[in-house]
C-alpha cells in the first residue's frame, strides 16, 4: 500500500469534518486548517504508526487537538508578557452563517473539558461512551458536560440576543 | 430562542473547507528535511569533538531562497516601503521550526532566516525600523541591525531622545525607543502615562492608547511631540468595546468600538480633544480594525470584509480589496502601508498612498 495514496484518501473522507472539529475548539478558522494540515503531515512522515491505529481519523484529531493545545498555551503565555501594538492576530472566521459563527465564539468561552464534549459528541459525531473514552472520564461526566455546556451555551447566547432586542 | 446547532455548525464549517493535499505534502517534505539535518547533527556530536553555537552575534546561514514563506504565526511588519518582516513555522513532531522572513523588495521575493532566541521559543516582531528590528521572547527581547542577517540581545541606554529616534514599543512600565541602524534602545525621559498601553501610528509624534486608572478604567491616548519627555493624555469616547484607534497625521484621530451588532466609529478633529461617533457598521462576530492613510481614506477591516471611508469616517463602502475577512494593517516609518493575515496561507498587500493596495506574493 502507498501511504500517500492511503493518506490522500482519508484527507479526502474526514480533513472537512477535522477542521470542522478545530474550528469548534479553538474558535479560530485558520489555525484549524493548519493544525490539521500539520496533523496530516505528520502521519504521511509515519505511516506505520497511521496504519496500527484503528481509526486513522480518531488518531489524527487527537493528533490536531494536541497541536492546537500545545500553540495555545505558547501564544497565552507570551500575550501575557508583552504589551504592543502588533501583538494582536485577527481573528478568522469561515465563510458560513453568523448565527454559527457567534455559537463558535460562545464555545471558546466555556471550560476547556466542557467545550471538547460538546464539539466530540456534537460536531465529531462521536457516541457518548467514545468522548468518555477520548476525554479518560466517566459516561455520566460527559453526559453531566454536555447538559451544563448546552445550558451555558444558551445563556450566553441568549443574552446577546435580549441585548439586541 | 438562540441557535444551539452544533451539527450545523459542524457541517456548514464542512462544506466551507477548501481541501489542500498539497500543503500536507510540503509539510511533509519539510519535516523529512528538518529531521534528517537533526539526525546529522546527533551522528555528529556522537562522534565527538563538534561545538555548537547558538544565536547571539553570529552571522546566519545563508537565506534560504523559497517564495514560499510556511505558516505565518504574527503578521507582516513594514520596516520602511521595501522591507518586510514576518514570523513563519514550519511543525513536526519535534517542535516547530522558526522562521524569520524578510522580503527586501517590497514582498516581491522573501528569503527565510533563522529567527533569534532558543529553539521553540515564542516570538512576536515588536518593532522595525528600517532593517532594524526588534523580536521578543518570553523573557529577551532580541534585536537585528541587517535585516535578520545577525542577532543579538537588546541592550539598553538612558539618553536623551532626539527626532532620528523612533518609538519601538512599551513594554510594560517602559516606552522604548531605537534609532534605526544601531542596536540599541533608550528608554524616553518621561514616565509611561498609561496603564496596559500599546503604541499606535499616529503621524509622526509618540502616539499610545492605554488606561489612566487601574483596572481597565479611564481609556485615553498620550502623544509625545518631544520626543518622550513630556505627555499629553486625553480620554477616548468610552473605555467599553473598545477595539482600535489610529490617526495619519496627530489631528484627525479615528477610535472604533465593538457593539453587539454594529460596529461604532468615533472621530476627532482636534487630535483627541473631542469626540463624534460619526457612523456605525453593521457588525458580525469578531474584531475590526481601523487604519487612517495619509490620502484621506480610513479602511475599517472586519471578519466580514474590508470597508472604506473617502468622507472622514461618515459612511463606508466595500471596495473589495480582499476576498477574505479581516486583516490587520502596519504603517512603515516612511509611510508605506501593509495589510495582511496569517495562518497556513498568508497573504499580505502593500500600499504607497494607503488607497491602491497590491497582494505581493
Amino acid at each position: 500500500m502507498d501511504g500517500e495514496t492511503d493518506l490522500r484518501a482519508i484527507y479526502a473522507a474526514s480533513a472537512g469534518r477535522l477542521v470542522a472539529v478545530l474550528y469548534g475548539l479553538t474558535g479560530d478558522f485558520a489555525e484549524a486548517e493548519d493544525v490539521v494540515h500539520e496533523a496530516f503531515a505528520r502521519a504521511l512522515s509515519r505511516p506505520a504508526r497511521l496504519r496500527e491505529v484503528a481509526s486513522p481519523e480518531a488518531w489524527l484529531r487527537t493528533v490536531a487537538m494536541n497541536i492546537a493545545r500545545t500553540r495555545f498555551r505558547r501564544r497565552l503565555l507570551l500575550d501575557r508578557i508583552v504589551h504592543s501594538g502588533r501583538l494582536r492576530r485577527p481573528e478568522s472566521t469561515p465563510p458560513i452563517s453568523p448565527d454559527r459563527v457567534a455559537l463558535a465564539a460562545a464555545l471558546q468561552e466555556l471550560p476547556r473539558p466542557v467545550r471538547e464534549c460538546l464539539v466530540l459528541h456534537y460536531i465529531a459525531d462521536l457516541a457518548i461512551a467514545e468522548v468518555a473514552l477520548a476525554q479518560g472520564c466517566s459516561v455520566d461526566a460527559v453526559k453531566s458536560r454536555l447538559m451544563r455546556g448546552r445550558r451555558a451555551l444558551a445563556a450566553r447566547l441568549g443574552d446577546k440576543e435580549e441585548s439586541r432586542a | 430562542m438562540p441557535d444551539l446547532d452544533l451539527v450545523g455548525l459542524g457541517e456548514e464549517t464542512r462544506q466551507v473547507f477548501k481541501p489542500r493535499f498539497e500543503e500536507v505534502l510540503r509539510r511533509a517534505r519539510r519535516r523529512r528535511r528538518w529531521l534528517g539535518a537533526l539526525t546529522a547533527t546527533v551522528v555528529a556530536l556522537a562522534g565527538g569533538g563538534v561545538a555548537v553555537g547558538l544565536a547571539g552575534g553570529t552571522a546566519s546561514p545563508p537565506p534560504d531562497r523559497a517564495s514560499y514563506r510556511g505558516t505565518a504565526t504574527t503578521l507582516v511588519v513594514a520596516g520602511d516601503i521595501w522591507h518586510l518582516y514576518q514570523l513563519t513555522e514550519t511543525c513536526d513532531t519535534g517542535g516547530c521550526r522558526a522562521h524569520f522572513a524578510v522580503s527586501a523588495d517590497r514582498g516581491a521575493s522573501w528569503s527565510l532566516v533563522p529567527p533569534p532566541g532558543p529553539d521553540g521559543a515564542d516570538r512576536q516582531v515588536v518593532s522595525a525600523a528600517n532593517t532594524t528590528v526588534v523580536v521578543a521572547t518570553a523573557t529577551n527581547r532580541w534585536m537585528t541591525v541587517d535585516a535578520g542577517r545577525t542577532w543579538f540581545e537588546a541592550t539598553f541606554e538612558s539618553r536623551a531622545t532626539t527626532q532620528t529616534d523612533q518609538l519601538a514599543y512599551v513594554d510594560g512600565s517602559q516606552v522604548l525607543v531605537v534609532r534605526p541602524g544601531r542596536g540599541v534602545l533608550a528608554p524616553v525621559a518621561a514616565a509611561q502615562p498609561l496603564k496596559e498601553a500599546r503604541s499606535f501610528d499616529g503621524g509622526g509624534a509618540m502616539w499610545m492608547v492605554g488606561f489612566e486608572e487601574d483596572g481597565g478604567r479611564g481609556l485615553s491616548t498620550a502623544v509625545s511631540g518631544d520626543f518622550g519627555r513630556s505627555w499629553q493624555v486625553q480620554r477616548l469616547p468610552r473605555d467599553d468595546g473598545f477595539l482600535d484607534v489610529t490617526s495619519a497625521n496627530g489631528v484627525d484621530l479615528y477610535a472604533l468600538y465593538g457593539g453587539d451588532d454594529a460596529f461604532e466609529v468615533f472621530s476627532s478633529r482636534d487630535g483627541g480633544a473631542t469626540w463624534t461617533r460619526t457612523a456605525t457598521v453593521r457588525r458580525g462576530p469578531g474584531d475590526g480594525r481601523l487604519l487612517a492613510t495619509r490620502s484621506g481614506i480610513l479602511w475599517l477591516s472586519t471578519p466580514g470584509g474590508v470597508f472604506l471611508s473617502t468622507d472622514a469616517g461618515r459612511t463606508f463602502s466595500v471596495p473589495g480589496f480582499t476576498d477574505l475577512g479581516g486583516v490587520a494593517f502596519d504603517t512603515s516609518i516612511d509611510g508605506a502601508y501593509v495589510a495582511s493575515t496569517v495562518g497556513a496561507d498568508p497573504r499580505t498587500w502593500v500600499s504607497e498612498d494607503g488607497y491602491e493596495f497590491e497582494e505581493v506574493p
